[in-house]
């Protein structure tokens, strides 16, 4: 049998291997979905804006007026949000009420004025419970933005004292003020501009939901090598261990189950792909960049299978040191791998660790690729692989070669 | 059938294997540990690589504001920020411009500086915000720095004390603040926590489905072809060879519940008692349904998860999601829930079990009926 010839017989063993195969590629369904519930009304409102608010400003004051003019502008027009002006508090409260905004930001009357008198002036960021998490994620952007800006103003005010006390004129002072404002004004309208981006808030405010779905796709794809692991450890101690393999047809054999092994796992991803796109508008062209990292950790996963499946006579010891194997690592990459301070041991574990790597291409590469820590993530991986794959063999055929 | 001895053989099985024991024996471990510390502050050290290029001076009035922040926040040259962000050593890096002083004077302040952010943490989120906000506080005391040096009568011992007024300005709260409220018609509660005891019981869940592996295993030797080929019930067997990993979970509840310091233990451990039999029943139906191990393993995975998120026994469920609540309460894990909350569950935790017990039975028949045929 040529190489091809068993990688087709085995894909056939391993997809055919009762609702196990199907099992396997189906379980991130739910998980992924799952994931999504906790979002979904951040997927289902706001035709598709991050935020669905409602704004009631009280203050006349033209500056304020202005200001909020341009900062609603362009969130709108950039897509971030649909804001609603509404004549007042009980109005936005009612939209909320009814599902028809998920927040609602009052501006009190004679709020500028406070603030440039030096006397402390608040705001109210009403939202609903039922997006607490998109809206305490915007409210967190736009008040420690205002908060700065606030504090701006008291410099200013400080500067303007120290100018007095040196003896600048009450009509210098103002003149002096309102130029700083108009300035500090300015910045802060264009604040994303500082970085290189456009906008004013949520400037990247996504990060944590981009790293929790990298893990989620790592931790699936790895669950999926679990058939991989337990048909290997039956091969073992089923067929390759009665009869007699010859060498050559052993190492077709082994690389054949890590390819059909390869195949299932992107099956999984091609399964979370669709539903990755839901959550979190990843670009197919931005999916097509990583296909490789993809691919390598797909290879990577079913190398270790057949490794682990090869170390064991027990199907079972096998599955239960996957298991182990595979809640290490997450939870290590969960909670563990952006600690600083961790001893010298967990630190390098958590740098080779494949499904570090792994999680690290998802949740960056796709979405801001950095081409030093991709090829390194990639590295990795290959080193993983090249250790699992050779490491493997030599277990593979120590069972089966006493038999020729 | 002689349960006794079979009861007997399976105790001495649970506490001489290694792997199945070592999984509640962790568990207890750390929801012990995590029942403790539970709330405690933990120190966030996330390891920020900072790049400054700047010919003036600001770059440097940046990268103390930065250190202040909590980030773990070191200096490097570009090639080693870049290296350490590569190998994971760093999650992020900022590069302040060459002419970040220079523009900043002349009041500019596109691309002042370089924000390279690696998702690698839960922390990052506000990240780039911190990294803006400290640069519009250099910014600001420049520009008014560049208004006051040419106002009449301004020296430098002026400029040092504001200087030292802005610095505790910064430092201090603003003079705009935004207050938040939820727009709700009831009261939020406290927030329910005794992470160890709910997590403790996610992984008791997960054990007892996978203790049911012998189920799986019908080979010629194996004990659910001797049963059925006896005419034994399923059910028994599964209740006899469940008790030992039952009372290994029970037990191990104990030193989780004292390092919680829940209010009410008593009533906590009755309602893991139920929870823990609950969760057994629901193991039954599971392993009936499985067939094979391989599926049982994928499926307890994706089971737990799912049967614990539900309940909130993983994390608090959303406010929005209150029909979740409701329609959880045909798990264990729910009634579960309400006793660690202070809630009333007796009555519901008992119907539950009795549901599943049904359920249980039933579909470990239909499997004794399905494997009598093969």
């Amino acid at each position: 049998m040529k190489l091809l010839s068993f990688i087709w017989y085995d894909i056939k063993r391993l997809f055919g291997h009762g609702k196990t195969a199907v099992l396997a590629v189906l379980a991130p369904i739910p998980v992924v979905l799952m994931f999504g519930l906790f979002l979904a009304p951040v997927l289902a409102d706001g035709k598709g804006a991050f935020i669905n608010g409602a704004l009631c400003n009280d203050d006349d004051s033209l500056m304020l007026t202005m200001m909020m003019d341009m900062v609603v502008d362009y969130e709108v027009k950039k897509g971030n949000a649909v804001i609603t002006s509404v004549p007042d508090v009980e109005t936005g409260r009612s939209m909320i009420e009814d599902g028809r905004a998920a927040v609602l930001l009052h501006v009190p009357e004679g709020t500028y004025q406070k603030a440039m008198n030096g006397e402390k002036a608040v705001m109210k960021f009403y939202y609903a419970p039922s997006h607490a998490f998109d809206a305490l994620t915007f409210q967190s952007g736009i008040e420690s933005s205002i908060s700065v800006f606030g504090q701006g103003i008291r410099v200013i005010n400080v500067a303007g004292d120290t100018a007095g006390e040196n003896g600048m004129s009450e009509a210098e002072f103002t003149r002096f003020r309102n130029d700083a404002v108009t300035d500090l004004i300015g910045v802060y309208l264009h604040r994303g501009e500082i970085i290189g981006k456009k906008g004013v808030f949520l400037l990247g405010g996504d990060y944590h939901l981009r790293y929790a779905l990298a893990i989620l796709f790592a931790a699936c794809a790895f669950f999926a090598s679990f058939p991989v692991m337990y048909l290997t450890c039956l091969d073992k101690s089923g067929v390759l261990a009665k009869r007699s393999v010859p060498a050559g047809k052993m190492a077709r054999w082994f690389f054949a189950r890590i390819i059909s092994g390869t195949i299932l796992i992107l099956c999984t991803f091609a399964v979370m792909y669709p539903m990755a796109r839901a959550l979190r508008q990843v670009k197919l062209s931005s999916a097509l960049a990583v296909l490789p990292g993809m691919i390598l950790t797909a290879l990577t996963f079913s190398a270790l299978a057949v490794l682990i499946g090869s170390l064991f006579r027990n199907g079972q010891s096998a599955l239960w040191i996957g298991l182990y194997f595979g809640a290490a690592s997450f939870v290590g990459v969960t909670f563990l791998s952006d600690k600083a301070g961790l001893p010298g041991i967990v630190s390098l574990l958590m740098r080779i660790s494949p499904f570090r790597a792994s999680v690290s291409i998802f949740s960056n590469a796709m979405f801001n690729l950095m081409i030093e820590r991709y090829a390194q993530d990639m590295l990795v991986l290959l080193a993983a692989f090249v250790l699992f794959t050779a490491a493997g063999f030599f277990a593979y055929r120590k069972r089966g070669v006493p038999y020729e | 059938m002689n349960n006794l001895a079979i009861m007997k053989g399976r105790t001495r099985a649970l506490l001489t294997d290694f792997w199945s024991l070592a999984i509640i024996i962790l568990a207890v471990f750390v929801c012990a540990y995590i029942a403790r510390y539970d709330g405690a502050e933990t120190e966030k050290s996330i390891r920020i690589k900072v790049v400054n290029e700047d010919a003036g001076g600001l770059g440097a009035d940046l990268v103390g504001l930065l250190s202040e922040e909590d980030y773990e926040i070191e200096v490097v040259s570009r090639d080693t920020a870049v290296h350490e962000v590569a190998v994971n050593r760093a999650q992020g890096m900022i590069e302040i411009a060459p002419d970040f002083t220079d523009k900043i004077r002349r009041g500019e302040y596109q691309s002042l500086v370089k924000v390279t952010v690696m998702a690698d943490s839960y922390d990052m989120t506000y990240f780039t915000e911190i990294v803006i906000n400290d640069i519009v506080k250099v910014w600001t005391e420049a520009l008014i720095e560049g208004k006051l040096e040419g106002t009449e009568g301004f020296d430098e011992a002026d400029m040092e004390k504001f200087r030292a007024e802005s610095q505790e300005v910064w430092r201090g709260e603003s003079l705009l603040d935004i207050e938040t409220l939820a727009v709700s018609e009831e009261e939020k509660p406290d927030e329910v926590t005794f992470y160890g005891i709910r997590w403790y019981a996610v992984f008791t869940m997960f054990y007892l489905i996978i203790s049911g592996t012998w189920m799986c295993d019908y080979a010629s030797s194996g004990l659910l072809r001797r049963v059925i080929g006896r005419g034994g019930r399923i059910s028994t067997l599964f209740i006899v060879q469940m008790l030992p990993g039952l009372c290994v979970t029970v037990l191990g509840f104990i030193p989780v519940l004292l390092c919680s310091g829940h209010p009410a233990a008593g009533k906590m451990f009755v309602s893991f008692v139920l929870y823990a039999c609950g969760t057994a029943a629901l193991a039954l139906v599971t392993c009936s349904l499985s067939g094979k191990f391989v599926n049982l393993i994928l499926s307890a995975t994706v089971i737990t998860m799912a049967a614990s998120l539900f309940a909130g026994l993983i994390c608090d469920i959303p406010d929005w999601a209150a029909v979740w609540d409701k329609v959880s309460g045909f798990l264990p894990g729910h009634w579960f829930f309400n006793a660690v909350s202070g809630k009333a569950f007796l009555a519901g935790a008992v119907i539950v079990l009795a549901f599943w017990f049904a359920a249980g039975i039933f579909t470990s028949w239909m499997l004794g009926v399905k494997r009598g045929r093969e």
